[in-house]
């Protein structure tokens, strides 16, 4: 069963495309339930005591353990299989896309129109000349061919059309039928931690298609929701997608180390899963940036992929790095984030990490049965002044 | 990247193509009453199958990469073809469709063929395209 929303320019599938794509849904479903489960006992089983042997020793670290499972037949197979399931799942969806490009671009053309019209349906602001960070340029992330931010045409959303569905189908449904679980993790959070806070402005940054700031804008209906990215494709889809589905956010090209909204103009600041897909050097300016936009008492919250403590299931979240074009996921796992806020100038007593479990079934856990709980860098920024602005009676 | 990169410059020809199609948008749209759709515009380029940056190595000899992916396209395309005959299967049901002895002695006229050819085409193509990445591969290696 196919359960993804269907909204304004989420793809068409013919028949065929419809059995490639759901095929690749399932065989990821089975890859993450039947296969992958196979490696830590390749590892327990065949290649741990081998080391031991040979050393004396158990490995020092997950690179150690890299060495020696990179000629582990079991390993070896599962991961060609994984990473082509990644191929044909954007090849499968790139068949739909392509052959619709034309009435996509359209369409999207249309609700933009429609949204210039009328605020209340949100906006869309782009800028030619912002400059695409090499981290965005060097590979196609997620070795999604042509990456997020090439344009093939006029007015193209491509890039963001195979995108949204794509992200369907790597995590085999488990995102919801809006692909927005991390959104909502984010946001029930915040309600539940901050009951008494009314947020009037919200920023989401690295949105791409905009899947985690809607239950931003839908949690909080009197805000002013704003998202930025720096791929114009993946903004035109996602303003697109929100007017669609009737839910106005404010969507504008821009790097989130250095936007152009004013200093303390945001009540709360979340990005998700967007710090990783960075770099060493762009990091503490997102966190810098994110600083200077908060309002005093406002609030900062990046949630990240998961970060497991042991050494094994390190190297297996290490996969995404080496095969899947996220050459900073292991750096960024790897980076003290409390550290950094605090270096970014974030009060030490303010800033935290909090866990939250994806809720995940077995079908959908790519890399570990345990192990996926998402940690959320959260800093408040302090209010010398007064605290009291932003904490209205509820 | 080729195309990505020579997909800045030409192809004027084609958008222009393109914008001369309102002509039966409007038609339409003067009978379902709504406001004209923006035209159809063509993409300047084929989207690309390839992405940057290089693939691992998985297997000692490349070649089992290869197949390795080709295998899985196969089990791809044959379960397609699964759940299309489902299709038809149910829908013959419901319907008490046409016997075996027509099914075989079905003549497909020169446009069915044609248009099987090219399903088929594409369909090599899917199953083939581990082998046409790796010549991607090697030509964006070569202009970088």
């Amino acid at each position: 069963m196919d359960a993804q929303t269907q909204h304004g320019v989420l793809i068409e599938r013919s028949l065929d495309e419809q059995a490639r794509q759901l095929f690749v849904k399932d065989f990821r479903s089975h890859l993450a339930s039947q296969v992958v489960g196979g490696v830590p006992v390749a590892y327990s089983q065949v290649e741990l005591p081998k080391f031991i042997a040979a050393k004396g020793r158990p490995p020092k670290d997950k690179d150690e353990i890299r060495q020696f499972m990179l000629t582990n037949p079991y390993y070896q197979f599962w991961s060609g299989l994984q990473r082509t399931s990644q191929e044909m799942m954007w090849d499968s969806v790139i068949d739909s896309v392509e052959r619709q490009a034309p009435a996509l671009n359209a369409k999207a053309k249309t609700l933009t129109a429609k949204a210039k019209k009328a605020a209340k349906l949100g906006s869309l602001r782009l800028n030619p000349s912002l400059e695409i960070p090499r981290y965005h340029t060097a590979v196609d992330i997620h070795i999604q061919p042509g990456g997020y931010h090439n344009e093939f045409g006029d007015d193209d959303i491509t890039a963001g059309a195979i995108y949204d569905r794509g992200v369907h189908i790597y995590l085999m449904g488990g995102m919801g039928p809006e692909n927005d679980s991390l959104g909502r993790i984010s946001s029930n959070w915040f309600r539940t931690e901050h009951p008494e806070l009314k947020p009037a402005r919200i920023l989401d940054m690295g949105c791409t298609t905009g899947n985690s700031t809607l239950p931003w804008a839908r949690m909080f209906p009197k805000a002013e929701v704003h998202a930025i990215d720096v791929a114009a494709p993946v903004l035109r889809y996602a303003h697109a997608r929100a007017v669609s589905l009737g839910v106005p956010v404010h969507y504008s090209q821009q790097n989130a180390e250095h936007t152009d909204f004013e200093d303390e103009s945001f009540d709360v600041i979340v990005s998700h899963i967007m710090l990783h897909e960075t770099s060493n050097k762009a990091l503490p300016n997102v966190l810098a940036e994110s600083r200077r936009l908060l309002k005093p008492g406002g609030i900062m919250i990046h949630l990240e992929i998961p970060r497991p403590d042991d050494m094994f299931e390190k190297f297996m979240f290490d996969w995404e790095a080496y095969n899947n074009n996220e050459p900073f996921s292991m750096g960024c796992r790897e980076s003290d984030l409390i550290g950094l806020a605090k270096s970014a100038g974030f009060d030490p007593d303010k800033v935290t990490f909090a866990q939250a479990d994806a809720g995940l079934g077995s079908g959908q856990r790519n890399y570990s049965a345990t192990g996926f709980l998402f940690p959320m860098l959260k800093a408040e920024k302090s209010a010398p002044v007064s605290t009291q602005r932003l904490r209205k009676a509820a | 990247m080729a195309s990505v990169k020579s997909a800045k410059k030409p192809a004027k020809p084609k958008a222009a193509a393109g914008k001369a199609k309102p002509a039966a948008g409007k038609t339409l749209a003067a009978k379902s009453k709504k406001p004209a759709s923006p035209a159809l515009v063509p993409l300047r380029t084929p989207l690309p199958r390839t992405a940057k940056g290089k693939r691992p190595q998985y297997f000692h000899d490349p070649a089992t990469d290869r197949l390795q992916s080709m295998v899985v396209a196969l089990m791809a395309e044959l379960s397609v073809t699964r759940d299309r005959l489902d299709t038809l299967e149910r829908l013959l049901e419901k319907a008490g469709g046409p016997t075996r002895k027509m099914v075989e002695s079905f003549d497909p006229t020169p446009a069915v063929e044609a248009e099987r050819s090219a399903s088929r085409n594409a369909y090599i193509g899917r199953v083939m395209r581990p082998i046409s990445r790796e010549l991607d591969a090697m030509k964006m290696a070569a202009k970088s």
